[in-house]
């Protein structure tokens, strides 16, 4: 097998991480909203916000799952990874 | 059902989208920028050009038409002021220190770019310290209304171009997004012909790049950055009908102060950001004391919507294979890229916002604050490519 040259593991774990704060992140809306004056939300939006930060949570580890499956069972992610051509390859390695 | 819920959930959808079109287009107004001063190469500037012409003139058809009526689209109006001019300063000079702005700085760190998480990591410091120190200590919001009598904040519709020019006239949106709009897209039309005469006469053969094929469908190839312009315009109108047709408010796209309500986020187990009591107090907002996040809500549908781009593209730089923790050779880019998110924080607080809130939206809104904004963010772009040559 060739040797494996990405970082996939990184970015599934990235995805992961986005879910997981996603989710934190409605679990204190309510907290930090508690004594605001300027800006307050309503009940009802800090209860629809929460429902789709979690929803998205859940979707974003989802994901996570499907591109580990993706990389480590059917191991079709497995290749050389890419440059970005993001102007700024110089100020790094190539391994 | 909740009708905050379906609008969060629509714009988390644009997010990815977003995320996909700045991964796949390399969608970088500082890239685009160095490519024009270094090698007068437009292909990034080409896109961003489609992405503010089509987008703005699709806003002016919407507000023409009264699809989205001038009373809602306004009360998301950034006003125009003199902290544009000197935040763009800024903020073009800490973008251009860290090679990304804050559509690049989203790519790359989430590509894997680890210079790009430092600079994020300025960001969020910067506006805790624009938040906790210039923001009380010059009383900010009583100098953007009482300075410069011609650039400061004009109440209401009074900020909004088609209302200036031409009244309540129903078609005053239109012919305004006819002026800015159509100047974007020929400029990006004319710029791209120009690019295919002088790769077609260097090669010999008449060259042209499809503007979308199966390869980039299929994440194998990159976007080309008319597809990644497109793209964005589509997620800007889908942020627009979403926020409207949902909670009865438009909303424009933005990205710095999402990382405001991140620093609030991360930092609320062990203090709240929107409580904090400091010792300079806002003469101008007597109620409460003194640091910008209480001016601020807990989360904005944006803070949601930076969320999903960042996963939409580490989602496609895993699928186009080109996903890598990438460290710099020189470790001093590190504290470069602190340094300049900082200035980046800063700047944007003081300009209300970024190269996408405030320059992008501002010509969304129709508002002179994406006029304003633009000079002096190229300005400072510049100033910081020849800072770099100088000290490297």
């Amino acid at each position: 097998m060739a040797k494996k040259k990405n970082h996939n593991w990184c970015g599934i774990s990235f995805i992961a991480a986005y879910g997981l704060f996603t989710i934190y992140a409605s679990s204190i809306l309510s907290y930090l909203n508690n004594g605001k004056e300027i800006g307050k939300l309503s009940g009802t939006a800090i209860s629809g916000i929460k429902q789709s930060f979690i929803l998205f949570g859940f979707i974003f580890i989802g994901i996570a799952i499907v591109l580990f499956l993706r990389e480590y069972i059917f191991k079709s992610g497995i290749k050389e990874a890419g440059d970005t051509e993001s102007g700024v390859a110089p100020h790094y390695f190539k391994k | 059902m909740n009708p905050y819920f379906i609008e969060y959930s629509i714009i988390g959808i644009a997010g990815l989208i977003f995320g996909v079109a700045l991964e796949r287009g390399r969608m970088c107004f500082v890239l685009a920028t160095n490519n024009i001063f270094t090698a007068g190469d437009t292909k990034i500037l080409e896109g961003i050009l489609w992405a503010f012409g089509i987008s703005v003139l699709a806003f002016g058809i919407v507000e023409s038409l009264g699809i989205i009526p001038v009373h809602a689209a306004i009360q998301g109006v950034f006003p125009m002021g003199w902290y544009d001019l000197v935040g763009a300063l800024l903020f073009g000079f800490g973008i251009g220190i860290c090679g990304a702005c804050m559509s690049g700085l989203i790519f790359r760190a989430a590509s894997g770019f680890t210079q790009n998480w430092m600079q994020l990591f300025g960001i969020l410091a910067g506006t805790i310290f624009f938040a906790f120190i210039i923001f009380p200590m010059t009383n900010f919001l009583y100098w953007i209304l009482h300075t410069i009598p011609w650039l400061s904040i004009k109440p209401g519709i009074s900020d909004y171009i088609p209302h200036e020019w031409f009244g309540d006239a129903a078609w005053g949106p239109f012919v305004v997004a006819l002026i800015f709009g159509g100047f974007f897209l020929i400029l990006g039309l004319y710029l791209t012909k120009r690019r295919f005469k002088k790769i077609s006469n260097e090669r010999g053969e008449n060259y042209k790049e499809p503007i979308i094929t199966w390869n980039m469908l299929k994440f194998k190839e990159p976007y080309s950055p008319r597809l990644g312009g497109l793209l964005f315009a589509v997620v800007a109108i889908i942020v627009l009908f979403a926020s409207y047709y949902t909670v009865h408010k438009a909303a424009y796209l933005g990205v710095t102060t999402p990382y405001g309500s991140f620093d609030t986020y991360i930092l609320a187990p062990f203090i709240n950001l929107y409580n904090v009591v400091g010792p300079y107090k806002a003469s101008f907002l007597p109620k409460i004391s003194s640091n910008w996040f209480q001016i601020v809500p807990v989360a904005i549908p944006m803070t949601f919507l930076v969320i999903c781009t960042f996963a939409g593209a580490t989602i496609t730089a895993i699928l186009g294979g080109e996903f890598k923790w990438r460290v710099p050779r020189r470790k001093m880019m590190f504290v470069q890229n602190f340094a300049g998110g900082i200035l980046t924080g800063v700047g944007a607080r003081i300009a209300l916002g970024c190269n996408i809130g405030t320059l992008w939206s501002g010509f969304l809104m129709f508002s002179w604050a994406g006029v304003l904004f633009l000079p002096t963010l190229v300005l400072g772009m510049y100033l910081a490519l020849k800072f770099q040559e100088l000290v490297w």
